[in-house]
């Protein structure tokens, strides 16, 4: 009888401790898979239309207070408007189940973004990436190739009191400069990604 | 929430009062944090148990050292008089729920204490005993997720004593040394192959397991899957190593959970190497 207990309760918690499976996902040095998403005025954008572009790609969700933090701090904005003056392409893509292209259109202006920002409220495009946070940062080299995953920083919490090491940066002036990227991956942070259920 | 719950935090916003050991997080009273001790007044030359007790409001969460796919670990930062040392701190068993579709996370509801063991020197001296300050920083989340802090403070003449750590102890996994282990663990796999396997053979009965892994920066470990049959568990296990980041990827470090049949969690701290064998 003890036994027949135990199975039921094996069986329970193993429904209860196994989440759901995320996709594959992709690595550093795979080929960055394709998308077609349409931005906040409903144009479609393809990954396609910047060949031979160094591409970031960011994760968003203006609720996070990760996000809210960066958005506050000029991270993102920066960071775009910095590297966009040496060809590189930003492109915003959110997740967040909720949010539809007027919400987003809507955090765009406010903040007055120079970046397109593509609504992905079925979650495919981030699924396809396993996107996990918001944050959560991919660079692209022209080639096609994923060169960076992970952390936008290395200051989750944001009170590090020396500066903060921006992987995004880092990453972006070796692969300008030619160089291989030194710090490839990172264990990102932030809020998960608010997929759709 | 509860009517005992909503009593109690309806108690706590009343009686909270100044710089106390009690503080809300900064924007919603998601969480409160209060400092707390097994100990009125420290000895000379003995140890004590120094924390955080944090009340959790229902159905929200906040995270274990391995926050999982997502989250942020919760932070305990103690400031202590000269002289007396903390050592690690010490984690309660948690819990494992989705965050969001096929994003894990580990964490704690309802309420958890974060306690390290302090040493105080055989010559300290008590009539001038100081200060403790802890600071604690929290992610806690319910779909939404809101950060936390709280600075804490106690004269060390008059900690608070709380009657939570009388159970506190049997929370906590055992060490990787004991050897009690209700079952003999191999494992299979390694970094090459992209997964491991672990296989627990069971010593009597297999019991409901949970497996929690804890890995350092430069590993991913995910896509966790167990399964039961007759008196051997088979837990396997993603695993990749992050280029360029920083921290051990030779072994593992994980937890083994286990729910008797009194409905009690124990568990058992395990590196699991990750040789490629």
């Amino acid at each position: 009888m003890k036994y027949v207990m135990r199975t039921v309760m094996i069986v329970m918690a193993v429904i209860v401790a196994v989440p759901a499976i995320a996709g594959d996902g992709v690595s550093v040095g795979d080929a960055a898979p394709a998308f077609t998403l349409a931005d906040t005025a409903g144009n479609e954008v393809s990954l396609s239309d910047f060949e031979g572009k160094i591409v970031v790609l960011e994760w968003l969700n203006p609720d996070c207070p990760f996000v809210q933090r960066h958005y506050k701090a000029g991270t993102m904005k920066n960071l775009a408007t910095t590297y966009d003056g040496r060809g590189v392409v930003w492109l915003t893509i959110n997740s967040t189940n909720y949010m539809d292209a007027a919400a987003n259109a809507k955090f765009k202006a406010d903040n007055d973004l120079p970046y397109t920002i593509l609504v992905d409220q079925s979650g495919e495009v981030g699924h396809l990436y396993d996107a996990k946070t918001t944050p959560h940062m991919y660079i692209i080299d022209g080639k096609g190739t994923l060169i960076y995953i992970g952390a936008i920083d290395d200051d989750p919490r944001g009170n590090k009191s020396e500066p903060a090491v921006n992987y995004v940066a880092a990453s972006l002036d070796e692969v300008l400069a030619g160089s291989a990227v030194t710090t490839a991956e990172t264990k990102p942070y932030g809020c998960s990604v608010k997929y759709k259920k | 929430m509860s009517l005992r719950s909503s009593i109690l935090w309806a108690a706590t916003i009343f009686l909270m009062g100044g710089m106390a050991p009690v503080a809300f997080a900064q924007e919603e009273p998601r969480v409160i944090a209060r400092l707390v001790a097994d100990t009125t007044a420290v000895e000379s030359g003995s140890t004590f148990l120094l924390g955080v007790h944090f009340e959790i409001e229902d159905d929200w969460h906040i995270y274990w050292r391995n926050p999982g796919g997502a989250g942020l670990a919760t932070a305990v930062d103690f400031e202590l008089p000269d002289g007396l040392v903390a050592g690690p701190l010490q984690w309660p068993l948690p819990i494992a729920f989705v965050q969001s579709e096929g994003i894990p996370g580990y964490g704690y509801q309802g309420s958890v204490v974060l306690a390290a063991e302090v040493a105080v020197p055989s010559d300290f001296d008590g009539s001038r005993p100081g200060k403790v300050r802890v600071e604690a920083s929290w992610l806690a989340c319910k779909g939404v997720c809101v950060l936390g802090s709280a600075e804490l403070e106690a004269s060390v003449a008059e900690l608070p004593e709380d009657p939570v750590f009388r159970q506190w102890a049997g929370q906590l996994a055992k060490s990787s040394g004991a050897n009690d282990l209700p079952f003999s663990l191999s494992v299979t796999g390694g970094l090459a192959d992209g997964a491991i396997t672990q296989w627990l053979r069971w010593n009597e009965a297999p019991y409901p397991v949970e497996w929690f892994p804890d890995p350092s920066e430069a590993l991913e470990a995910g896509d966790v899957r167990i399964q039961t049959r007759g008196g051997l568990t088979r837990i396997d296990a993603a695993v990749k190593s992050r280029k360029g980041a920083s921290g051990s990827i030779s072994e593992l470090p994980s937890l083994f959970v286990i729910t008797g049949d009194d409905g009690e969690r124990r568990g058992w701290e395990q590196s699991v190497p990750l040789t490629d064998n």
